[in-house]
């Protein structure tokens, strides 16, 4: 029995547009009234902000783990997860205490139950008003069939059992605006906004434990953890990008002197960067120091590509025709465009690495470390500045050898 | 708008796969969700006024919905120049994230546009 009701002109008027109306509006006004009262009583506790901080440092070296070297990692693991007074060491005792003493803050007490209240009142309120005045008649259509069942749930002002499913009442126009109206809440509000149930639950329940058991999860995860070096296949990796480059010029004398060159070059940088890590696992206070080292090992890789360009130039320059040296000279350009996306990748995870190194050394401040790293320091640094005036020699000239064929070739 | 955000955030995101290492920008992966669940809302949005005009009932409209949404996976990947690697975490979040989220906005849209125009 699909017959089409003619429907008043007035219920569209004065219930749907209303309705959706008012939810729209206590929807943004329960945005803000959230974010005032939120704002004024923010005083975050210090010592879960502390914690908080130790376990996004854990959760850094974690994920940043395989850019530094094996023993570097298990010095900052040691300096984590150590019986005594490692940071995410949490002693059976004071786990309990923090819990209990989490419910029983007056504050935080409050905190949480404005909260809720924020967010069931203004729903509660509303059903109320819909019920009391938009009761008794077919508010809608729902454009899609449902079964008898539903007949119950949506309809429940109308006691005809005749009429069609899909004629419901306003109440169910009410929870449909109410599921409805989130997606336009994420457009209008931006992400900040407050009306999701569901998210809300997620946040409060995942507030309370945070400090106290995550410590030990970090912990369990950091020890679990298999530390895996990837910077000595970085080398291999310059070299697929340049192969991938390269491929499209086919002088089959060029290609064999390249793949020497390559293979020459990468044993060659492997014994470097093997001399130049003793020299990284430093915990050195200064951060000139640390980003230093940073840019010796971009320049370190730089320098190996154009030691391989050089190499090549030299060599075709004393065989063949111009024509070749040309291409060379192509080649030359086309590596030099490889250098700096061969780069990028060092760039981010340098990035990520200072994060981790900068941390640790602030720490390693506040607290009396007696670890051997305080005597490595001093004779490594003698090393290292060798290493780094060394690398620095080598790569300024070049420069100035590669851009003079890039200006040639325009 | 906003989709063109996505482009100009997009290089930075992950490096070079020969080595199974990616590293993932965080707060631009997170950009470009926000961008892919905004599209996602508005589109259903638009979609469901859309559907509620022309009449479509039962079944129709949402196999309406389904094709807004497939449209949307497609101009999408367009956007991303069909390689999902540098800018997303893996295909199925270009082509599946927030289908269904957008569903029940679809829905409301829907109701409301239809009975605009053809009961009342």
């Amino acid at each position: 029995m699909a017959e089409d009701l003619v429907l008043d002109t007035a219920i569209r008027d004065w219930v749907l547009i209303p309705l959706s109306v008012v939810m729209v509006l206590i929807g943004i006004l329960r945005y803000f009234v959230s974010k005032l009262m939120r704002s004024s009583n923010q005083v975050p506790d210090p010592k879960m902000v502390k914690e908080g901080q130790v376990i996004i440092r854990a959760r850094n070296l974690r994920a940043a783990a395989n850019y530094i070297p094996a023993k570097s990692f298990r010095a900052r693991r040691v300096y984590f997860s150590n019986e005594e007074n490692g940071l995410l060491y949490v002693p059976k005792g004071q786990a309990q205490n923090a819990q209990a003493q989490m419910f029983s803050d007056p504050n935080m007490a409050m905190d949480m139950m404005k909260k809720n209240l924020s967010m069931i009142i203004p729903q509660t309120l509303t059903f109320a008003w819909v019920n009391f005045f938009f009761s008794g008649f077919v508010a809608a259509k729902i454009p899609f069939p449902l079964t008898q069942r539903f007949r119950s749930m949506l309809q429940n002002g109308i006691d005809l059992s005749t009429v069609d499913v899909s004629y419901v009442s306003s109440r169910s126009w009410y929870f449909l605006n109410l599921f409805g109206l989130r997606g336009l809440f994420s457009l209008i509000l931006g992400e900040e906004n407050a009306t999701d149930d569901t998210q809300r639950m997620m946040q409060m329940s995942g507030f309370g434990f945070d400090p106290t058991k995550s410590l030990g999860a970090e912990k369990d995860s950091l020890d679990i953890f298999q530390h895996e070096w990837a910077l000595p296949k970085f080398e291999q990796r310059a070299e697929a990008v340049l192969k991938k480059l390269v491929v499209s010029v086919p002088t089959p004398v060029a290609e064999t002197i390249k793949t020497e060159e390559v293979k020459t070059v990468v044993e060659a940088s492997k014994e470097e960067k093997v001399a130049a890590t003793p020299a990284h696992e430093v915990v050195t206070e200064e951060q000139k120091q640390v980003t230093k080292e940073e840019v010796a090992e971009e320049q370190v890789q730089v320098t190996e590509e154009e030691v391989v360009t050089e190499e090549q130039k030299q060599v075709t320059e004393e065989e063949v025709a111009p024509e070749v040296v040309k291409e060379k000279q192509e080649e030359a350009t086309k590596e030099e465009v490889a250098a700096p996306p061969a780069e990028k990748p060092a760039a981010p995870e340098a990035e990520t690495k200072e994060l981790a190194e900068e941390a640790v050394p602030e720490e390693a401040v506040a607290k009396d470390e007696t670890k051997e790293p305080v005597e490595e320091k001093i004779e490594a640094e003698a090393p290292k500045e060798a290493v780094i005036d060394e690398t620095k020699e080598e790569e300024a000239p070049k420069f100035t050898e590669e851009e003079k064929p890039a200006a040639k070739e325009e | 708008m906003a989709s063109h955000d996505e482009s100009s955030v997009s290089r930075k995101k992950s490096s070079d796969s020969v080595d199974e290492i990616s590293t993932f920008n965080a707060e631009n992966m997170q950009n470009n969700a926000k961008i892919i669940s905004y599209s996602r809302t508005f589109m259903s949005i638009i979609g469901g006024v859309i559907a509620g005009i022309l009449g479509f009932t039962g079944l129709t409209g949402f196999i309406f919905y389904f094709l807004v949404m497939a449209i949307m996976s497609v101009g999408l990947a367009a956007k991303a120049g069909f390689s999902a690697h540098p800018y997303f975490d893996s295909w199925n979040q270009i082509l599946l994230d927030g289908f269904l989220g957008g569903l029940l906005s679809f829905v409301l849209f829907w109701t409301f546009a239809y009975d605009m125009v053809h009961i009342f």
